[in-house]
């Protein structure tokens, strides 16, 4: 199953370590995302695949294959690894179909027909072939780029923050088409990216990297919920960190009690919510008391269109524990004014950090 | 302003508007008894022969020398780059006088070709080193991942996209190698430029001179013509934003030793051998050589020129810049089309050109200061465009239309406003200009009024009469003056492209 092993990938600049004893592994037709802050080592990790730079120490293997190993690097073009980057790099003084055709044998007889389907399939129409690269629009470049890294039939496709140069809605849409369009060809795919709601909705397989290291990998969904550390919960979005007390499945904090996992030793820990575990009910005559649920009030709200910024303050237990503001997103149908009294409650569990 | 520009183009056009009208009235017969002689032919072989052999090879050495400084891990690429533009700063004919002094029997294509090659290498260099640091790796990075090795990559991403600055390049030698007089007579290989002084000298406004200086003229926007073509609407213009991240050096490992001798044979000959030469004349000349009434009068003499020339210069280029910067248009476009158009014209066409003009309709004025300055300024206009016009360029419309706003005349935001902030760009206008004047020998010996002595004319006189020890200072103060300049712009292009 395992189709590129990374072990031990070190890469030095001038003393700084840009990548740091990396190991990771990607499942053959699987798709994995490598998100980190700027800075962090990943587009130098994705040069040390493509072959564009030569590692210091470590090995990278493909499909069996060793590709670079005590120094010893195989060069970018023997390797068959695809790469489409941020503005596309399309070639300035080439057609678009010259562009699309370049990585394909140059006397070969269905040049023609493998460059049509090649546009068809990243749903680009084929007046588009003889326009030079700067006449056509970013997200069409960013397709031609795609079509052109997948020709030559790439045993690994490489895309480095191929969106991010796009505005969001086209962002958006072209992630979905080259999902689907990755999901149909069966080519094993790696993204590299900063935006960390791409990386969650593009893989199966997500990597946090920070400081040259990977900080955490695995499914999206256990990423979220279940961070190693903080910095990783709050890379991958918005976090309320609380201290608590464990005490078995449930933890004491200052919005009550919570729920959390087996297995954690009894005492003092670090838990971790989503904002969108908590949830905010009005008190009223008609809705009553929600259950053992703490109490709080609201500090300010903020319309942003769809949604509503808001911050709840909840006040502290014990002399010690002083009052705490939550920021919380609500739907902006719900919105409530300042100094509303509200009580919370939490679905599902918290999670402990150790 | 706009009547100002149209009159700078006037005069910048008058030369060719001259040879033009004189053909025409010398009438078909005398034209083509004239031109269609073997004498014509053989100058236009040669200058072609000149031309296809010297651009070629320019380019090609250009393109390694370039590569190897800023795309490998040469040792020391940075002094080399430095080394491949200062032949910049040693005039044409000084590097064909380092060469004939040297070795006495050096005539002919072969020995036009070597020094043209020398000579003008760096005005290929400079455009292709530029293009090569601007270039997005990223290019090379994708030809590569689609399976391309490092010399497919080279031909069929990198050399593509010098294409503009190698045209561009080329053509400046090509003007250059049509106008050079200097450097060819010195070492007697005769070209057009040769002819038409030659003829000059003996039979002054003759027509054969002017007849040469038409076929002349004729090839010059031929060249122009031809590079337009071959360029074509293309602009290899960067899709994208991304910045350019720093370039890949490639290891050049056993090649190092071959690029290094290949840098270090193009410095020696272009460099150290008139450093050699003028070294090795100084030394047997010692004190005599210096005699410093006779070089500060020339010294004196020609800095004034150059002053002068360079302020007319760039006086008559602020209109048109001007114009073509604010109000830009299709008649503003065709007036700075016509001086630049001007200025790829020889200066000895030029030069000529004006001799008929003041012999035939103004003979009071001929060989004037005035007369020499109007043809400094016609054949330096687009070297002060090209610095007024960036200068102008950078100057926001807004702060103009702000002292507009608060009170000053139009002449007087002109004054406070556009012309202060543009000074820094009249500043390069004069001393590039200047510095033109400075190594200029064609035309200030055709026009200069007489008894006048500039160095160039100096060292011409003296290196004539085979004294080269006795010309060898003259030389010197040549390549001292240029020296600074050049250094600039090298500088220059460097920090542009961001290092």
């Amino acid at each position: 199953m395992s189709f590129l092993v990374l072990q031990g990938l070190t890469k030095h600049y001038a003393a700084a370590r840009a990548t740091d004893a990396i190991d990771l592994v990607v499942a053959r037709g699987s798709r994995t995302s490598i998100v980190g802050p700027s800075g962090s080592g990943k587009s130098t990790l994705m040069r040390l695949i493509a072959g564009f730079e030569a590692p210091d120490a470590g090995t990278i293997r493909l499909d069996g294959t060793v590709l670079a190993e005590g120094g010893i690097s195989m060069p970018a073009h023997r390797r068959g690894i695809g790469i489409v980057v941020q503005d596309g790099a399309l070639f300035p003084h080439l057609s678009v179909a010259e562009n699309v055709a370049f990585g394909l044998p140059p006397r070969d007889a269905g040049r023609a027909a493998r460059v049509r389907d090649l546009m068809a399939m990243v749903d680009l129409d084929i007046s588009l072939l003889d326009r030079r690269p700067d006449q056509i629009s970013g997200g069409q470049q960013q397709r031609v780029a795609l079509a052109r890294a997948l020709a030559p039939n790439p045993r690994l496709l490489l895309l480095d923050e191929p969106f991010s140069a796009l505005d969001t809605a086209l962002r958006i849409s072209t992630r979905k088409a080259v999902i689907a369009l990755l999901a149909a060809t069966g080519v094993t795919a790696l993204l590299v990216t900063h935006d960390q709601a791409e990386a969650l909705s593009f893989a199966d397989q997500v990597a946090v990297m920070h400081k040259g290291r990977l900080a955490q990998v695995g499914p999206p969904h256990r990423l979220y919920r279940q961070p190693v550390d903080r910095m990783v919960a709050e890379f991958l979005g918005e976090a309320i960190i609380l201290s608590a007390v464990i005490e078995g499945r449930a933890a004491t904090s200052i919005l009550g009690p919570l729920a959390v996992a087996e297995g954690h030793p009894s005492g003092r820990a670090e838990v971790m919510l989503r904002p969108e575990q908590v949830r905010v009910h009005v008190l009223s005559a008609e809705a009553g008391v929600h259950g053992a649920g703490v109490f709080g009030r609201v500090m300010e709200m903020e319309f942003a269109g769809a949604s509503c910024a808001m911050v709840v303050e909840v006040p502290g237990g014990a002399p010690a524990a002083p009052a705490r503001r939550i920021a919380l997103q609500r739907s902006s149908m719900d919105a409530l004014p300042v100094g509303t009294q509200v009580q919370i409650s939490v679905a599902g569990e918290a999670h402990v950090f150790g | 302003m706009g009547m100002a520009a149209v009159v700078v183009s006037f005069f910048s056009l008058l030369p060719l508007v001259f040879v033009a009208w004189v053909t025409i009235q010398a009438g078909w017969a005398t034209v083509s008894l004239l031109v269609f002689r073997p004498r014509v032919a053989d100058l236009l072989l040669n200058t072609t022969a000149l031309i296809v052999l010297t651009v070629p090879v320019c380019a090609g050495l250009a393109v390694a020398l370039a590569w190897l400084t800023e795309r490998t891990d040469l040792a020391g690429a940075r002094v080399w780059a430095w080394v491949c533009v200062a032949p910049l700063a040693v005039p044409a004919f000084v590097q064909s006088y380092a060469w004939i002094s040297l070795v006495p029997a050096f005539h002919g294509l072969f020995a036009g070709v070597t020094v043209s090659v020398l000579a003008y290498l760096p005005f290929l260099y400079l455009p292709v080193a530029a293009t090569l640091r601007q270039m997005d790796p990223a290019l090379e990075d994708v030809a590569a991942s689609l399976g391309h090795g490092p010399w497919r990559v080279f031909r069929r991403v990198v050399v593509p996209q010098l294409r503009l600055a190698i045209l561009g390049g080329s053509l400046l030698v090509a003007l250059h190698l049509l106008a050079e007089y200097g450097l060819y007579a010195m070492i007697r290989f005769d070209t057009f430029a040769t002819a038409i002084v030659e003829q000059f000298q003996t039979a002054f406004d003759g027509p054969a001179a002017n007849m040469l200086a038409s076929v002349l003229v004729v090839c010059c926007l031929l060249l122009l013509l031809l590079e337009g073509g071959v360029r074509g609407r293309a602009r290899y213009a960067r899709v994208g934003s991304g910045t350019p991240s720093r370039s890949r050096t490639v290891a050049l490992g056993r090649y190092a030793p071959g690029a290094a001798v290949l840098l270090a044979a193009t410095a020696l000959l272009s460099i150290g051998v008139p450093m050699l030469t003028l070294g090795r004349w100084l030394l047997v000349g010692g004190r005599d050589v210096w005699r410093m009434g006779e070089i500060l009068g020339a010294l004196w003499q020609t800095l004034a020129f150059a002053l002068a020339g360079g302020l007319l210069a760039t006086l008559a280029a602020f209109p048109v810049a001007w114009i073509a910067v604010r109000h830009p248009g299709r008649f503003q476009r065709f007036l700075e089309g016509c001086n630049y158009i001007a200025g790829a014209l020889p200066g000895v066409a030029v030069a000529l050109a004006l001799v008929m003009v003041t012999v035939r309709v103004a003979l009071p004025l001929y060989q004037t200061v005035f007369t020499i300055l109007v043809a400094y300024a016609i054949i330096f206009l687009p070297r002060a465009l090209v610095s007024l016009r960036a200068a102008i360029a950078q100057t926001p419309v807004e702060l103009e239309q702000a002292a507009g706003s608060l009170g000053h005349s139009p002449f007087g935001v002109m004054r406070v406003i556009t012309l202060r902030l543009a000074a820094p760009g009249a500043a390069a206008s004069l001393a590039l200009v200047g510095l033109g004047i400075f190594n200029e020998l064609t035309a200030t010996q055709m026009l200069a009024p007489s008894g006048t002595q500039t160095l160039a004319m100096r060292f011409w006189d003296l290196s004539g009469e085979l004294d080269y020890a006795a010309a060898a200072p003259y030389a010197v103060i040549m390549v001292a003056a240029s020296l600074p300049l050049t250094w600039l712009l090298h500088v220059q292009a460097r920090r542009r492209s961001g290092r």
